[in-house]
């Protein structure tokens, strides 16, 4: 790239670059770390035909943990809402979950997503990046535009003209979130949510406005702070969470989410 | 940075999946270095040593998601810098504030005291730049990442980092403008 030497700023950068004192990690790394990791389990790549068994019961429990994280998020969404609720929130010891109240949340359209890190391609770009099986629910059609977000987590695709049955509804989004359970996609201050079923798999009916909130493969926690989001179905897919935000009837969107293909 | 590359982290990835623990004391080995400076040049301070330890033990765990076709090395800086981040928050802003953002800097050989001083100045003013800013500027500059790995390891977009990384310069310069200025008209 083109460095300019004559920049002071550069030049400095490059003086505090090689002068900064960082001592080497300590000898014991290598022994804590090994110690450590001693009593997790392998972690092995889940494709494959190998181990085909334990992959099933292994995913029984993600699902189950999948199912008590987003749980937990929804308690603290309620709990927030009542002038204890951060208070019991610390007393459960969930204090690393930031709580804030939104005031006067307005219901943004959910095609306007390009920010925080999300970028446009392709459906194919997409499939090639994303570190899972894309699917698109057949109901639906080719969508509008597909974006990518950060760390390649996330892929959105989004319906500008929204559900073809019910034309001039307003856009439609659905989105594929990658990782373990506890890094799945969360839900926060529903202060209504309907338990339900897809495809035999838990499912979560929101109806209310909420922010967005999810937590990416490395454990970083993201808010959605450009927008908050309207009526949303929320399942699971084998490592996979997928959501559907803008459809407004909780039958229609369970008629979308079997229609994946 | 590393010279002995040999068997490639590909490779050894693939050992660790498949059940060989101990190779991953090979990771650790090869990258705990640039692990540990990333920790502390993105302000994990005096933790520095828990964050990295913290950052493998979570590679680690999340080893199963790694794309073997990905480089191993920005891959575990991201790990690092959340951990970094999620440190610096968990200590809360004021103390995150008050704890040196950049690690001490060592007096050159051939350095004039004053030339000392100028880089421990420099060294705050990089510190101080908001934080946004900071990380970029330290990735880019501290870290010689290249664009797309800053914005790997950051968890943002390049155009994000492109204008952050603009941003931090040119607000670098006006400090470094406003001393000139400040020794013109105040030490002569």
């Amino acid at each position: 790239m083109a460095e300019r030497d004559d920049d002071p700023v550069r030049a400095g950068l490059a003086r505090l670059s090689a002068a900064l004192r960082v001592d080497p990690p300590p000898d014991e790394l290598v022994s804590t770390v090994d110690a450590r990791i001693a009593m997790l389990p392998v972690p092995a790549p889940r494709s494959g035909l190998r181990l085909h068994v334990t992959r099933i019961a292994d995913r029984l429990r993600r699902h189950r943990r999948a199912a008590i994280a987003i749980a937990i998020a929804l308690l603290l969404g309620v709990l927030a809402v009542s002038p204890a609720g951060a208070r019991i929130a610390e007393w459960l010891g969930i204090g690393a979950v930031q709580i804030q109240q939104e005031q006067s949340p307005t219901i943004g359209p959910p095609d306007t997503a390009a920010a925080d890190g999300f970028t446009q391609l392709t459906l194919d770009e997409a499939r090639a990046r994303a570190g899972f099986p894309l699917v698109i629910p057949g109901e639906l059609g080719p969508p509008t535009r597909v974006l990518i977000g950060p760390g390649d987590a996330v892929v959105s695709a989004v319906w500008a003209d929204g559900d073809p049955a019910s034309p001039g509804s307003g856009a439609v989004r659905f989105d594929q979130l990658a990782g373990q359970p506890d890094y799945a996609a969360v839900k926060k201050y529903a202060q209504d949510i309907e338990f339900t079923q897809v495809h035999g798999q838990d499912a979560f009916w929101l109806r209310v406005p909420h922010p967005l909130v999810y937590v990416d493969p490395t454990g970083l926690e993201r808010t959605e702070r450009s927008r908050i989001a309207g009526p949303t179905l929320i399942w699971l897919d084998g490592p996979v969470t997928m959501r559907l935000e803008g459809v407004g009837a909780k039958e229609r969107a369970l008629q979308i989410a079997r229609s994946l293909g | 940075m590393t010279i002995s590359q040999d068997p490639p982290d590909g490779e050894v990835v693939d050992r660790v999946r498949s059940g060989d623990r101990a190779a991953f004391a090979v990771l650790v080995r090869r990258h705990g270095g640039i692990a540990r400076r990333t920790a502390a040049v993105l302000g994990a301070g005096a933790d520095t040593d828990d964050v990295v330890q913290e950052a493998f033990v979570k590679a680690y765990r999340a080893l199963a998601s790694f794309r073997t076709d990905a480089e191993f090395r920005p891959w575990l800086l991201r790990i690092v810098a959340n951990e970094t981040r999620n440190h610096r928050r968990s200590t809360g802003r004021r103390t995150a504030r008050e704890t040196a953002a950049l690690p001490p800097v060592t007096a050159g050989t051939d350095e004039t005291t004053r030339q000392h001083e100028d880089l421990e100045l420099f060294r705050t003013q990089v510190g101080a730049l908001p934080e946004p800013q900071r990380l970029v500027v330290a990735c880019r500059f501290l870290l010689d990442l290249d664009e797309a790995q800053t914005a790997q390891v950051l968890g943002i977009s390049r155009g994000t980092v492109k204008s952050r990384t603009h941003r931090g310069l040119a607000r670098l310069r006006d400090v470094l403008t406003d001393a000139a200025e400040g020794v013109r008209h105040g030490r002569t």
